[in-house]
C-alpha cells in the first residue's frame, strides 16, 4: 500500500471515530431540559 | 466530492443525506459493469470490497457528514446539546407524525385539498417521472430524501425545499424541454399560478410557506 492510500484511510478512520464520539457526547441529554426551559421555551 | 458533500452538511442539514447520493450512484455503476452470472451474494461482497479499494471514495463519503457533526460539536459546546436543531422543533410546535399523515390530513381529510398537499403530490410525480425517463436515480434520491424530511411534521416547508433543492429544478428542466409547444404553454401557466399564490403568500406575511 502506498503512502497517499494509507493516508487516506487514517483520515477516513479518524473521521469515523470523531462521529462517534460526537454522537455519543450529543446522546447526554441530561441538561437539556434546562436549556430548552431557560432559552427557547421561556 | 468529500470538500462538496462537507460544504453540503455544513450549511443545511439535510446536505448530510447527500451520502446516499454517492451510494446510490455507486451501486449504479457496479450494475453498468456487473457479471450477470454471479449470486446476489458474491456480487453484494464485490460491491463493498471494490468500493473499498477505492480510498479516494472512502475517504470523501468520510467527508460529507463532517460539517454537520462539526456543527453538533459547536452546537454541544455553546448550548450543552448536539442535537438542539432537532430538539428546538418543540418551540415550533411542531410534531413529527410521518409524511403519510401529513399528506393524509391535506389531501384526503380536507375538501378541497390543500394548496400544498396538491404541490407535494406535483413534485413527487415530477420526480419520479424524471426517475423513469431519465434514470437519474442518484439524483433524485436525495431530492425524495429531503422530501420526506421536509414533509415529517407538516407540509409548510415543501415549496422552499423542493426549489431550494436544485434537483428538483434540474428534472422540472429535463422535462419541460421534451414536450410539445401546447404542453409548455399550459405548464407556463400552471407555474405562473403557483408564482401568483407564493406572491400572496408572501404579501399576507406567510412567511414559513414562501
Amino acid at each position: 500500500m502506498d503512502k497517499k492510500k494509507i493516508l487516506c484511510y487514517s483520515i477516513a478512520v479518524v473521521l469515523i471515530l470523531f462521529y462517534i464520539t460526537v454522537l455519543l457526547i450529543s446522546m447526554d441529554t441530561s441538561n437539556v431540559s434546562d436549556v430548552y426551559s431557560g432559552r427557547y421555551l421561556s | 466530492m468529500g470538500i462538496a458533500g462537507l460544504l453540503l452538511s455544513a450549511t443545511r442539514n439535510t446536505g448530510v443525506m447527500f451520502v446516499f447520493v454517492v451510494l446510490v450512484y455507486c451501486i449504479k455503476q457496479y450494475i453498468i459493469k456487473q457479471d450477470k452470472n454471479k449470486t446476489i451474494v458474491f456480487r453484494v461482497k464485490d460491491f463493498i470490497f471494490t468500493n473499498l479499494q477505492n480510498e479516494k471514495l472512502v475517504l470523501g463519503t468520510c467527508m460529507i457528514p463532517l460539517g454537520l457533526f462539526s456543527y453538533m460539536l459547536v452546537l454541544y459546546k455553546t448550548l450543552g446539546d448536539g442535537l438542539a436543531f432537532v430538539h428546538v422543533q418543540r418551540a415550533w410546535g411542531r410534531v413529527n407524525l410521518g409524511t403519510w399523515h401529513a399528506v393524509k390530513e391535506a389531501v384526503v381529510s380536507i375538501f378541497p385539498p390543500d394548496f400544498l398537499g396538491i404541490m407535494f403530490i406535483g413534485f413527487l410525480c415530477l420526480i419520479i417521472i424524471s426517475m423513469v425517463n431519465n434514470k437519474t436515480y442518484d439524483e433524485l434520491i436525495y431530492a425524495l430524501i429531503v422530501m420526506v424530511l421536509a414533509t415529517s411534521s407538516n407540509l409548510q416547508s415543501i415549496p422552499r425545499y423542493m426549489i431550494g433543492c436544485f434537483v428538483v429544478v434540474l428534472a422540472f428542466a429535463d422535462e419541460y424541454h421534451k414536450r410539445s409547444a401546447i404542453t409548455k404553454i399550459t405548464v407556463a401557466v400552471l407555474v405562473f399560478g403557483f408564482e401568483f399564490i407564493l406572491m400572496r403568500e408572501w404579501l399576507n406575511y406567510n412567511l414559513l410557506i414562501c
